[in-house]
């Protein structure tokens, strides 16, 4: 299950980064300047709120590769079933939120 | 898009949960194409959600059906350091390759993990305030065993802590490994970044092995064509609406 320190947070529809602040407050950060894609070898994106724009966030910051990890124990077939469907889904949202959100 | 791939395994939290027919689930789960490591498993004596003997059992059991299925292992190791690299000495690392997940300790113990041939992961630790010997052994890996992740939804890298964490908060990770390895902006870090992304497709974006062929086939897997994977991505999609 995904930590429940973060229930309540909100989901952000943009390809940015938001620092929490007090108070409930957000700011935005700037991603570092890459000069080259990366990897995320070790994720577990199924436990994501909303796992398709996950991936879509990482695609639009130049995460070109992402390994999830899954647990046999605890995780059942689900991420396994639904990963594609939240590929696609997440091709349709990086249009929306590389254009800046809607 | 990314190019996604899976490591499936039984976490340290859950041995005690590992028995026979776990065993068998995995195996079933192993035989997916697209799975390209057994992972994470190990050893964490932080927790101790599992007793520490079920721990190492179902770690040694796991690094065996790794070694069988020809495939590398994932390791999430915690305050268990000798313990997990005196297995992996008794079994024998992977040929596949050991990948040290979310590495947060000095080159003292990097050093001998190392020198096994480990690939080594580095993700939110390498960007906290107070982990300059994380920083440290990061500067000391070899460039053609070193990794970015990050664990999303855990270990948010600075300096976003606090929040939950993406994939995307790799792009932090990434760059602080450059700072610490004082590379220049520009033809460097491309050159560098470009070959830890090589790494990753190198160790984790592998073709199934013999032995995830033959179990598919026994269990009637058939590895979908273009057509037919865009057809099911559509059908999941529509199933969680």
């Amino acid at each position: 299950m995904a930590d429940e320190r973060f229930e309540g947070e909100p989901l952000f529809f943009d390809a940015m980064f938001h620092q929490k602040r007090k108070k409930g407050q957000w700011r935005i950060v700037d991603a570092p300047y890459l000069e080259a894609p990366v990897a995320d070898t070790h994720c577990h994106v199924h436990l994501l709120k909303d796992p398709s724009l996950s991936l879509a966030r990482a695609g639009a910051n130049g995460v070109e590769f992402l390994c999830d990890i899954v647990d046999v124990y605890e995780d059942g077939s689900a991420p396994f079933d639904q990963m594609e469907g939240w590929a696609l889904q997440g091709s349709f949202k990086i249009r929306q939120i590389a254009r800046g959100g809607c | 898009m990314p190019r996604v791939r899976f490591a499936v395994g039984c976490h340290p939290h859950n041995a005690k949960h590992y028995d026979d027919a776990l065993e068998k689930l995995l195996l079933d789960r192993l035989a997916d194409a697209r799975v390209s490591a057994v992972g994470e498993i190990g050893l964490d004596y932080h927790y101790d959600f599992s007793p520490r003997e079920a721990q190492r059992e179902a770690f040694r059991r796991q690094v065996r059906v790794a070694k069988e299925a020809g495939l590398p292992v994932v390791l999430h190791i915690r305050e268990a350091h000798d313990d997990a690299f005196s297995i992996l000495q008794e079994e024998g690392f992977p040929q596949a390759g050991t990948l040290l997940h979310c590495f947060n300790l000095d080159w003292a113990e990097l050093e001998r993990w190392v020198e096994a041939g480990c690939y080594v992961a580095f993700g939110g630790p390498v960007t906290f305030k107070h982990a300059d010997e994380v920083r440290d052994a990061a500067s000391h890996v070899p460039e053609e065993l070193l990794l970015t992740e990050t664990d999303a939804p855990y270990m948010t890298p600075e300096p976003l802590r606090g929040a939950t964490c993406g994939p995307e908060h790799v792009v932090f990770t990434a760059d602080k490994l450059c700072e610490v390895r004082g590379l220049a902006f520009g033809e460097e870090r491309e050159t560098f970044l470009r070959k830890l992304l090589a790494n990753a497709y190198g160790l984790l974006d592998r073709e199934p092995t013999p032995w995830q062929r033959e179990r598919a086939e026994g269990l009637g897997i058939k590895e979908l064509s273009p057509t037919e994977r865009a057809r099911a991505a559509v059908a999941q999609w529509r199933a969680s609406e």
